[in-house]
């Protein structure tokens, strides 16, 4: 598997539109978020020119996961539509602190694809660790995501130092939660 | 309790200590299967209650909030089903001293995890997770009776 990261203009050609069907798939087709859809692509408002992408594509240039990382000095999902789930914290506006969102893991292409198991493929552990790697090379020293909660737990395992910003809100039937992540101290992939 | 008690830091941590945390009702949130092994209609009949793991959260009404989660695991021992947490409890509390000092990650993690032990939490969990999957779990087989997990 190999990694490729960037922003809009700088990935590779054809690869924006890729993140942009993959994450439709995912996020519309399969877990049924109500998202804002246009042609079979997924985005929002958040998808600008400064963002940065993280995709893990497979031997078979497959795309099997990718997150969207978000300067906090910028808006971003958690400050602008989840701002409460910080539990009464004003949203960080920092330039070491970059939102992390949008992450899946999910090889379509796998025997037993399924998108309750987004957590536990193994492209999921080094889509992880290449998002924090690039958010670290960009100046991050920490992480706010907005996730379901099954995250956290990955994370952990991980050995990456995490906890949650408060408590979870159940949206259409799921918890969701922000979570920070530390990433000092993390390897790169 | 006394909302003097919690104090939410902006790292994100709610810092109480021990005495105050034993003070606070939790109350559950949502409970789910885990993702993994979430037993579907078609394959549910042969599966087995120890096979069925999923994580709970719960939640003071404490401002700041407090969040606890953790997981769990159905152990069937000598034919009763009964809930077992299972690793660590994620939280947002950070745990202090008297003197106002973090307790640390680690010992604050040993901590909840007894005081969650101490929740009736398994009852309440068992009725949501039996409405909310009813359909699934109705075909349930529970096949095995282990005495360890």
């Amino acid at each position: 598997m190999q990694v490729i990261s960037g922003d809009a203009a700088g990935l590779p050609q054809g690869y924006y539109g890729r993140v942009t069907h993959y994450r439709h798939r995912v996020f519309v087709e399969q877990l049924g978020w109500h998202l804002d859809v246009k042609d079979g692509a997924e985005t929002d408002q958040f998808d600008r020119p400064d963002t940065v992408y993280v995709m893990v594509e497979d031997e078979a240039g497959n795309i099997a996961g990718c997150s969207r990382l978000l300067q906090t000095t910028r808006p971003y999902l958690l400050g602008e539509v989840f701002p409460q789930l910080l539990n009464g914290l004003p949203p960080p506006r920092d330039a070491a602190v970059w939102e992390l969102s949008r992450f899946a893991a999910m090889d379509f292409n796998a025997r037993a694809a399924t998108p309750l198991a987004q957590f536990s493929n193994s492209a999921t552990a080094l889509l992880m660790r290449a998002s924090v790697a690039c958010a670290a090379e960009r100046g991050a020293q920490r992480l706010i995501t907005v996730s379901p909660v099954g995250i956290e737990r990955l994370i952990r395992r991980l050995g990456i130092r995490a906890h949650r910003a408060g408590p979870p809100m159940v949206l259409d039937g799921h918890a969701i939660f922000a979570c920070w992540i530390e990433v000092g101290g993390v390897e790169p992939p | 309790m006394m909302s003097g008690a919690l104090r939410l830091s902006d790292d994100g941590y709610v810092r109480l200590t021990l005495a105050a945390l034993r003070t606070i009702k939790l109350t559950h949130l949502i409970s789910e299967l885990d993702p993994d092994t979430r037993p579907s209609p078609c394959r549910a009949s042969g599966a087995s209650a120890a096979s069925i793991v999923g994580f709970t959260e719960w939640v003071s009404h404490t401002t700041p909030a407090l969040s606890l989660g953790w997981d769990w695991r159905i152990a069937t021992i000598a034919g009763q089903v009964r809930y077992e947490r299972e690793g660590e409890v994620r939280s947002n509390a950070m745990l202090i001293n008297v003197r106002g000092r973090d307790l640390g990650e680690t010992a604050s993690g040993v901590l909840l995890c007894i005081a969650v032990d101490r929740l009736e939490w398994k009852q309440v969990v068992d009725d949501y997770i039996s409405n909310r999957y009813a359909r699934h779990l109705s075909t349930l087989t529970v096949t095995e009776s282990r005495t360890s997990l």
